[in-house]
């Protein structure tokens, strides 16, 4: 995509500023997205991304909109980059961090979402250990409120996924032509969730999981995706390679051995850089563990791409924050 | 109804030449030409070369900054904003391809200040129609046009530059 | 209660010598006869069930109505309601109420309420070990004088092999049948779903079928070791399937049933994260579903019962995980098996057999056959299209996703110790 000013060179541009058929109210999940609605979102993320580079890093666009960060789980990342997204939109913004723990014992989140809504807030950001929490909330929330699924359980984590195709897009326009590999505990992560949906309708030809068998969901091709064990072998001429977090419950289950042994047979060492493609891309959803999944000349290095996710994260979340609160 | 080639190059014509007159008038020599997605982009970016300015002009995308969020929503398809220069103490030439309701340039205005204080901001549309909602004039016009309610203006382009009345919802 | 004459009806009774059409006689709750009223009757009422199919009373060999402890959910009055309503005259109650039925005074409770209440039997389970701690074996032998027709425990795991090995021994001791729940906790770790497609791409915690097959294997094992009378409860994958039936075929005799439930849906029937179809254990594969399905045709699982576990509202009103499992199905129970029949997957006497004559001979209790001298819990069926619709709904729970679904074979009349305890008007 050009950075450079381009004005009006194709005469199919439309003139209608409504936004076609494809409602959005909820973000939920990727699968059920279409393919258009999709390339709309990075598309209209292009458009935000130039805000973050002006002297007013605003636009009034949802003036008057309140919008709840609704976390059950904690996060920084993810809270802090709703939290400048809805601001960059002028909206008004609310953080509420929910101990899950305490909620379980008492309130039941039903009531919990009772009480919020009323407070009259336009959207909750919503984050929780469960998965299929997103959907649930959004089947108990009054029609005006729209809900965005900063993550849930294992089942999804969508406006990561979006960030990350957004950056792929930025290297590779074209989906049809790459290979792409993700890498680690596929088993337990939302993120390689949401991805594999998305790059399976954009259409991507050669989507790769890589990782020990013991963190690959059994029948995982049923997903479009080839499986590896290997990770030399997976990310042979890859375009794009995702490094997923190892958290450290999985070495204390039995998931597998040890940080050394997980280095060695899946960590993205320097000597792996040669088996990517020549444009080959490194990336990785944060936080990065040294030394475990990445080491620090792969993540700091020139293929790494992990500081631009983080920014195009808060133009991608304007589009879809934006989109959802339309009419 | 389409105008033709040349009459809708006869007012481009037109507008270049008042502009010139209006930037000698005032002793404006470097002017930051600002166009307004879609049509005012074309129209800028054809004034700033034949004022002989280098470089492209400045582009707005108003998306953002329109009143009408609630309505009609966020078109993902328009080109994004291009400031490559800061508008602080600059005289800013706004061009639009059709002033109606008044509320683009209003959001355009806003827009701009967003991104510095102008010295002045002289408004250059290529058709000026009725329907006028806000205390929102042109300085520089090409045509005053009296259109129906059901009929809208509009500018095909950006090669050749052609200017067509058509239905309201086409 | 008066006498009665069930006139005409066709008998469908597999576990009997008599079928066919006929008529019985019923006096003081008994039945004297069929085809001859060998004692004067007085002034019997006249049940026409002409077009009618008559068969015994439904033995359900799992049922919770919640009481005593968890009312909230529902009671023995509400649930026996609805067991009648679908022909069942007799149920197995589980022994995971508040408190456990682990003493000789809780089944005593329970029985008392039973008979207040006056709808259909009861046949306790009581808990196989105290307060249902899978370590302590309760006093095995009072339970059964008591009543306890069995000994379960429940879904609470056992902690060891060696204490199942020593319960079972025990048990076999006092002659006393082990319903067994097989899931080996550990690998089933906390699972919701079957692990499989669906938990892959919902990203829910899957249980293996070999969580349920490694258990069934250890239980068929340790009972020709013990010699314990064995009956593995709510049968869910093929791979237990295969098991029982080699274990037959060796000549081990181990009894198995399915919920019916199972037999309907698998694992795609949860979709996006619907919470009805949360049960355990879960739906599992299509194959799986297959395999069930001809193992009852093949008679490798004798007894289909209801697992009917009632909620209120709350209980699903969560995410998926954090929601409750169960389906409270009594009151269809008889109308589903009839559909596997219109299905074609059983053949009628078969059907019936599974619910009726198969669960009694497993509970080794005198019900389930309509003959002369037994009690007549009788059930009369009838040819007739409806639809299963919210407000219709007699239990407490309408946790149920056959809500709103069409049947058409309906129950008429319910009749228990001789009395009309069902009529559908």
């Amino acid at each position: 995509m050009s950075e450079n000013i381009e004005i009006g060179l194709d005469q199919n541009i439309k003139q209608s500023d409504i936004v076609s058929q494809k409602h959005l109210r909820h973000f939920l999940d990727i699968e059920n997205l279409p393919k258009s609605l999709i390339l709309d979102i990075l598309d209209l993320a292009e458009s935000f991304a130039g805000v973050s580079g002006q002297p007013v890093k605003k636009v009034p666009l949802l003036r008057g909109k309140t919008i709840v960060n609704l976390f059950f789980e904690a996060s920084t990342r993810t809270r802090t980059t709703f939290e400048l997204a809805a601001k960059r939109l002028s909206a008004d913004f609310l953080n509420i961090n929910m101990d899950y723990s305490a909620t379980r014992k008492g309130e039941t989140l039903l009531d919990t979402l009772r009480n919020l809504e009323a407070m009259h807030c336009d959207m909750f950001i919503v984050r929780h250990p469960s998965s299929g929490a997103a959907e649930f909330i959004s089947k108990n929330v009054s029609q005006n409120i729209s809900i965005i699924n900063a993550g849930d359980g294992r089942h999804a984590h969508p406006t990561q996924a979006m960030l990350d195709i957004f950056t792929i897009r930025k290297y590779f326009p074209d989906f049809k032509k790459i290979k792409v590999a993700i890498v680690g505990d596929i088993l337990h992560s939302r993120v390689a969730r949401s991805l594999m949906h998305a790059l399976r309708i954009l259409e991507v030809p050669d989507i790769r999981v890589i990782g020990p068998k013991t963190l690959l969901p059994n029948g995982v091709e049923h997903m479009g995706v080839t499986s590896y064990v290997d990770m030399d072998e997976g990310i042979k001429g890859c375009d794009v390679v995702i490094m997923l977090r190892l958290q450290n419950e999985r070495m204390n289950s039995s998931f597998i051995p040890d940080e050394h042994e997980y280095y060695n047979l899946y960590g993205f060492s320097p000597k792996r850089l040669d088996l990517i493609s020549k444009k080959g891309i490194v990336m990785h959803p944060g936080p990065v563990n040294r030394g475990v999944e990445i080491s620090s000349e792969v993540a700091d290095g020139d293929k790494s791409v992990i500081l631009q996710q983080v920014s195009n994260g808060i133009a991608v979340r304007m589009a879809i924050l934006s989109l959802s609160m339309q009419p | 109804m389409k105008y033709s080639k040349d009459q809708t190059q006869a007012l481009l014509l037109k507008i270049e030449n008042s502009l010139k007159s209006y930037l000698l008038k005032n002793n404006i020599e470097k002017p930051i030409i600002i166009g307004v997605h879609t049509g005012g982009a074309w129209i800028a970016d054809w004034l700033q070369k034949r004022l002989g300015y280098e470089g492209r002009a400045a582009t707005l995308n108003i998306s953002f900054y329109r009143d009408d969020f609630s309505k009609v929503g966020v078109n993902p398809t328009v080109e994004p904003t291009e400031m490559p220069v800061s508008v602080d103490d600059k005289h800013i030439i706004l061009v639009d391809d059709v002033l109606f309701t008044g509320r683009t340039t209003r959001a355009a205005i806003n827009e701009i200040f967003d991104f510095g204080r102008p010295l002045s901001v002289t408004l250059v549309v290529l058709v000026e129609r009725n329907g006028n909602e806000l205390p929102i004039s042109a300085d520089i016009t090409g045509e005053k046009l009296e259109l129906d309610n059901n009929k809208n203006i509009k500018l095909l382009g950006p090669d050749p530059m052609i200017l067509e009345v058509v239905d309201k919802d086409n | 209660m008066n006498d009665l004459i069930i006139k005409s009806g066709n008998l469908v009774n597999p576990g009997g010598d008599i079928s066919g059409v006929h008529d019985i006689y019923i006096k003081d709750g008994i039945i004297i006869g069929i085809d001859e009223d060998t004692t004067k009757l007085n002034s019997p009422e006249i049940i026409d069930a002409e077009d009618c199919i008559v068969c015994p009373g439904l033995v359900d060999l799992s049922v919770r109505f919640r009481e005593p402890g968890l009312e909230k959910e529902a009671t023995i009055l509400s649930e026996s309601k609805a067991a009648v309503s679908s022909g069942v005259t007799t149920v197995c109650y589980m022994p995971d109420t508040q408190p456990i039925i682990d003493t000789p005074a809780q089944i005593k409770l329970v029985e008392d309420i039973f008979k207040t209440v006056n709808l259909c039997k009861v046949k306790v389970l009581a808990s196989l070990t105290k307060d249902l701690d899978g370590n302590r074996i309760s006093p095995m032998m009072e339970l059964k004088q008591a009543g306890a027709i069995a000994l379960t425990n429940c879904y609470n795991p056992i902690k060891d092999l060696l204490i199942l090995r020593r319960a079972m021994e025990y048990a076999s001791g006092h002659e006393i049948t082990i319903f067994y729940q097989p899931q080996n906790n550990c690998l089933a770790n906390y699972g919701c779903v079957h692990e499989g497609k669906i938990s892959n791409k919902l990203g829910l915690p899957g249980i293996p079928s070999a969580a349920e097959s490694i258990a069934v294997a250890e239980a068929i094992l340790l009972s020709k070791l013990t010699g314990v009378k064995l009956h593995l409860c709510r049968i869910s994958c093929l791979e237990s399937i295969m098991l029982i039936k080699n274990a037959h075929s060796t000549g081990i005799k181990v009894t198995a049933d399915v919920a019916i439930h199972q037999l309907f849906f698998d694992e795609n029937s949860i979709n996006n994260f619907n919470n009805d179809f949360h049960v355990m254990p879960p739906f599992r594969s299509s194959e799986d579903l297959a395999e069930i399905r001809s193992a009852i045709s093949e008679k490798i699982i004798t007894a289909v019962c209801s697992d009917h576990q009632p909620h209120n509202e709350d209980a699903k009103q969560a995410p998926f995980s954090d929601s409750q499992f169960g389906i409270a199905s009594i009151e269809i129970l008889f109308p589903l098996i009839m559909e596997l029949v219109d299905l074609n997957i059983m053949d009628l006497n078969t059907a019936i057999s599974k619910v009726t004559s198969n669960p009694a001979h497993i509970l080794g209790i005198d019900a389930g056959i309509i003959k002369k001298g037994s009690s007549a819990d009788i059930c009369i069926l009838k040819k007739e299209d409806w639809v299963f619709g919210q407000e219709k709904i007699l239990s407490s729970g309408k946790n149920n996703p056959f809500i709103g679904k069409k049947f058409s074979s309906r129950v008429y009349k319910t009749i228990c110790e001789g009395k009309i305890v069902y009529e559908h008007k």
